[in-house]
């Protein structure tokens, strides 16, 4: 008879291989979901707006359709909103990697609408969204175990990606670097194999086509070296720009009253009719521009226009809530001002320069790594659309030093900061890497005691005298906000603010926890709170889930110092037991 | 559960091949209406507008190569050498060998001083995959390189063309007057002789081949066949009229013309002689900055007109000599100066060359 372990043993093993047969699905239909979403936002756009578009046209579309989407994504796929990485992550760390049907259903509906009328957006964020989607969906399906739901999700976002860009290394890079957060992960082999899958099926359907024509690429002189390293600079400093204006613009029109929000993308709408009518080039995906200007198909003047218009577009469309992304959009401002810094150079020492092309590509590269921030993906990426190893070292002297100068001056990466726009906060990769002794979640009490924030500072010192409370949370459980501590009543008593409320007092950045935060953090943060420190939840960073004081963490040491006891016990006396079968074997079980 | 996935893939497979495949029928026929409107704007001279829809049909389709080179043109017809360039070696990436980009790389190149890229061009386009009926086209722009050559004073590498050219010529009168005019302008007047003297066989009254025939039989001094050749040509323009009388007047005024009693003999040094100081003084009051040169040349002269009456000629015939290098020094001088002179002049001139070549 086969024991319960062997069955189980057995069990893991089907699954494996299993696993492993879906991973070459997931891949497939990725690549399927991802050729479908770039062909129907061709027709989208052939229907919306014929061969040549009239001005009035071109200005009426996107407001026009920008009120269906907007309807949409306010009433019935309100989580499909943006690019779709930043969901897809927080669907990965936070959610076991479900993500409900309805998303990559939405996301492929929206996605297509926004696009195709002309919004400033790339298809490949939401290709990551529909591909992760759809594994998810598969995986809950079969079923897999939620561990291997799980794993599915970076995998279809390496096959969406990997056919929606025609580069299966980057995609299988991207989703490791990005999705996964950890270059050493486990699931290479499987976002390698989906990413081949989906490339096969991607490019049997379409064509072995590059995305681009890229010009034969030489480095003219070691000294050229320096004017990709100025790229590099220019690349970081656009970087910056496209972020910051990003979060700034998406931050105001989040603080508008939430019946806007089903507005909100027709405004969007509304400013890309104008900037069309004004600049065609600006519409959609944009690729086909990136090309000319690879092929030195414009001039400076129309490069720099361009770099701008488009950032200022892509800006607008993703900050007033279409769904679309900003990959695609990296690479056109990237290749823009690229171009841009080439024709400079290249005037300046024509002999010693490449043409105004390669910088072009090497921008598109710069912006990606100081944009997106993984720079491992931009380096392949690029590599792998010009085949060209010569490329490889400008590439990675401009990408580190946009990198570096994105990362000095914005240290959240984009797709975090976004998310943490939505008060969802990841988990860092020290967080999610090393084992630890107790985390967070294992030491929380369950006791919170939320004070209002109009109560008065004389009140609550009363209060705090009375119970000896060190800080108090100010808010409800729902929506924390802040923390006010026994020192800074005290001084507010001193100071004479006795009647002033409490909110006047509260510090714009509460010092909180994750469930998942490793003691050492629990810590940290404890000391800086005052002796109350909120836990809050990651993918709603205003909801606390508990509360963490000394006298928490002095009471889960003791427990688990008597449960190890009892273990040590248990053990000791399952060792005897078999010490003593082991003697007298005949003695029975 | 994998089955029914797999089943469900297949299905997605096909249904998404099928829209892809339709979508890329709708995209190539956007591609062919941008390049109908980009011809038909590049026909009617705007260029911007033409460059604008080739682009675009360029960027749906990328796989049509008349797009490109219809760019290439739009590119080239607005001065944008460089990208028009681009788009050429773009397309000469896939076809090194495709004679059409090479010859139109060739002359952009041409067009910007390149000799050596034009010529490597357009012998890469010589030397292309020509089809069969193409040997016409390939021997045009091999004539095209020679007149390319010709233009930039590269007379020896144009005469090693010509010499490829004329060991592949079709016989005809066409094809044999144009060698003929290429050997010509390329300094090989016998070799030029000889295509028009084919293409004379061929069309004995073809008015190019008889005044390319006069002029080339000029050119190895072939006076009397120059006569001949160029009095036969009917309507002849004002070169070959020019040409004519200067042969006429070799044949008529040459001393040194086998068969002339000593007295003709000096009777046309004579006249030549009187009508090279008439040059020389119709130069000298046109350029008097240079009348020092001139006035010795008069002074000379002056020294010998008695000696060259016929009682000192006959006395001392070598004075017939001494008269026709004067003659010629003072036409090469008048010439120098003021430029060729009358019919006459050059005559005396052609005439004075002749002999001082056979004297050294």
């Amino acid at each position: 008879m086969m024991s319960p372990g062997s069955s189980l043993q057995q069990l893991r093993l089907r699954e494996h291989q299993l696993f492993l047969a879906l991973t070459i699905v997931v891949g497939i239909l990725a690549g399927l979901s991802a050729v479908l979403f770039t062909v129907a936002i061709d027709w989208m756009t052939r229907l919306f707006f014929g061969l040549d578009p009239s001005m009035m046209r071109l200005f009426v579309v996107p407001v026009t359709v920008s009120l269906v989407t907007g309807a949409l994504l306010a009433w019935v796929f309100p989580d499909v909103r943006g690019s779709g990485v930043p969901q897809t992550e927080a669907a990965y760390h936070l959610h076991n990697g479900v993500i409900p049907g309805r998303v990559p259903l939405g996301k492929f509906i929206t996605g297509v609408l926004c696009i195709g009328s002309g919004h400033s957006m790339g298809r490949e964020g939401p290709s990551v969204q529909i591909g992760a989607g759809l594994a998810s969906l598969v995986g809950r399906w079969v079923p897999l175990s939620a561990a291997r739901v799980k794993d599915l999700v970076p995998v279809g976002a390496a096959g969406a990606l990997a056919a929606a860009f025609n580069t299966p290394v980057a995609a299988v890079l991207f989703a490791l670097e990005e999705i996964i957060g950890d270059m050493n992960a486990t699931l290479l082999g499987s976002t390698v194999v989906a990413s081949v899958a989906s490339v096969v099926v991607e490019r049997s359907i379409l064509g072995n086509e590059p995305l681009f024509r890229v010009p034969a690429y030489h480095l003219q002189h070691p000294i050229e070296l320096l004017a990709y390293a100025a790229l590099g600079i220019v690349g970081g400093a656009v970087s910056l720009a496209f972020y910051k204006s990003l979060l700034s613009a998406r931050r105001l029109f989040m603080a508008l009253p939430s019946w806007t929000r089903v507005w909100q993308p027709a405004v969007g709408g509304l400013f890309i009719g104008g900037l069309l009518v004004f600049s065609p080039q600006v519409m959609g995906v944009g690729y086909e521009y990136v090309d000319l200007a690879l092929n030195g198909g414009l001039v400076f003047k129309t490069m720099m226009l361009l770099c701008v218009l488009k950032l200022v577009a892509t800006t607008v469309s993703y900050s007033s809530g279409n769904a679309g992304g900003i990959f695609a959009p990296s690479l056109y401002i990237g290749a823009m001002a690229g171009g841009a810094v080439g024709t400079i150079v290249h005037r300046l020492a024509p002999g010693q320069t490449a043409d105004a092309g390669a910088y072009a590509l090497v921008g598109m590269g710069t912006l990606f790594a100081g944009i997106i921030r993984a720079p491992m993906t931009s380096v392949f990426m690029i590599f792998e659309i010009t085949q060209d190893y010569q490329i490889l070292v400008p590439l990675m002297v401009a990408n580190l030093l946009s990198f570096l100068i994105s990362r000095r001056f914005q240290p959240v990466p984009v797709y975090h900061a976004l998310l943490q726009q939505d008060h969802v906060h990841l988990p860092s990769a020290a967080t999610r890497v090393a084992p630890t002794s107790w985390t967070a979640a294992d030491v929380m009490g369950p006791d919170m005691n939320f004070v209002s924030p109009d109560t008065s500072v004389q009140s609550l010192w009363e209060k705090s005298d009375g119970n000896g409370t060190s800080a108090f949370l100010v808010g409800t459980p729902e929506r924390l906000v802040g923390l006010v501590t026994a020192q800074q009543l005290a001084a507010a008593m001193e100071s004479g603010r006795c009647s002033n409320p409490i909110d006047s007092l509260l510090d714009p950045e509460i010092v909180h926890a994750h469930p998942d935060h490793r003691s050492e953090t629990v810590l940290d943060r404890l000391a800086q709170s005052g002796g109350v420190l909120p836990v809050l939840s990651r993918d709603d960073a205003q909801r606390v889930v508990g509360v963490v004081t000394f006298a928490d963490i002095m009471r889960f040491m003791r427990t688990r110092r008597a449960a190890n006891a009892n273990g040590a016990r248990t053990l000791l006396e399952h060792a005897t037991a078999s010490m003593s079968r082991a003697s007298h074997p005949q003695s029975g079980s | 559960m994998l089955v029914i996935l797999c089943a469900l893939v297949a299905v997605g497979f096909m249904l998404t091949r099928a829209a892809a495949g339709a979508n890329r029928a709708l995209r190539l026929r956007d591609a062919a209406a941008w390049y109908e409107t980009g011809e038909h704007r590049l026909a009617d001279g705007q260029i911007e507008p033409a460059i604008r829809a080739l682009r675009r049909a360029t960027a749906i389709n990328r796989d049509n190569r008349a797009y490109w080179l219809a760019l290439a043109s739009g590119l080239a017809a607005d001065h944008q050498d460089d990208a028009a360039r681009q788009v050429l070696l773009s397309v000469r990436a896939a076809s090194p060998e495709d004679p059409e980009v090479n010859v139109r790389l060739a002359r952009l190149e041409a067009r910007q001083d390149d000799l050596a890229g034009a010529v490597r061009y357009y012998q890469n386009a010589v030397y292309g995959s020509w089809s069969g009926d193409k040997a016409d086209t390939r021997r045009q722009v091999r004539i095209e390189l020679i007149r390319y050559l010709l233009d930039q004073q590269q007379r020896g590498r144009a005469l090693s063309e010509l010499l490829v050219l004329s060991g592949n010529l079709p016989d005809d009168v066409k094809s044999q007057t144009e060698a003929g005019q290429l050997f010509l302008e390329a300094g090989d007047a016998r070799r030029g002789l000889d295509h028009f003297r084919q293409a004379l066989q061929i069309d004995p009254k073809n008015a190019a081949a008889l005044a390319g025939a006069g002029e080339a039989a000029f050119e190895v001094g072939d006076y009397p066949s120059a006569q001949r050749y160029l009095r036969a040509v009917k309507s002849a323009s004002s070169h070959v009229v020019d040409l004519l009388a200067v042969a006429d007047f070799v044949l008529t005024r040459d001393p040194l013309r086998p068969g002339l009693s000593l007295r003709q003999r000096q009777e046309r040094v004579m006249v030549g002689f009187r009508r090279a100081l008439e040059a020389l003084d119709e130069c000298a009051s046109k350029q008097p900055g240079n009348s020092g040169a001139l006035e010795s040349l008069r002074t000379e002269a002056g020294a010998l007109e008695p000696d060259l009456a016929f009682e000192r000629v006959r006395r001392t015939p070598e004075t017939i000599d001494s008269g026709l290098n004067l003659i010629y020094r003072i036409e090469q001088r008048t010439a120098e100066t003021c430029g060729h002179g009358t019919a006459f002049d050059r005559a005396l001139l052609l005439i004075g060359r002749r002999y001082e070549t056979e004297r050294q």
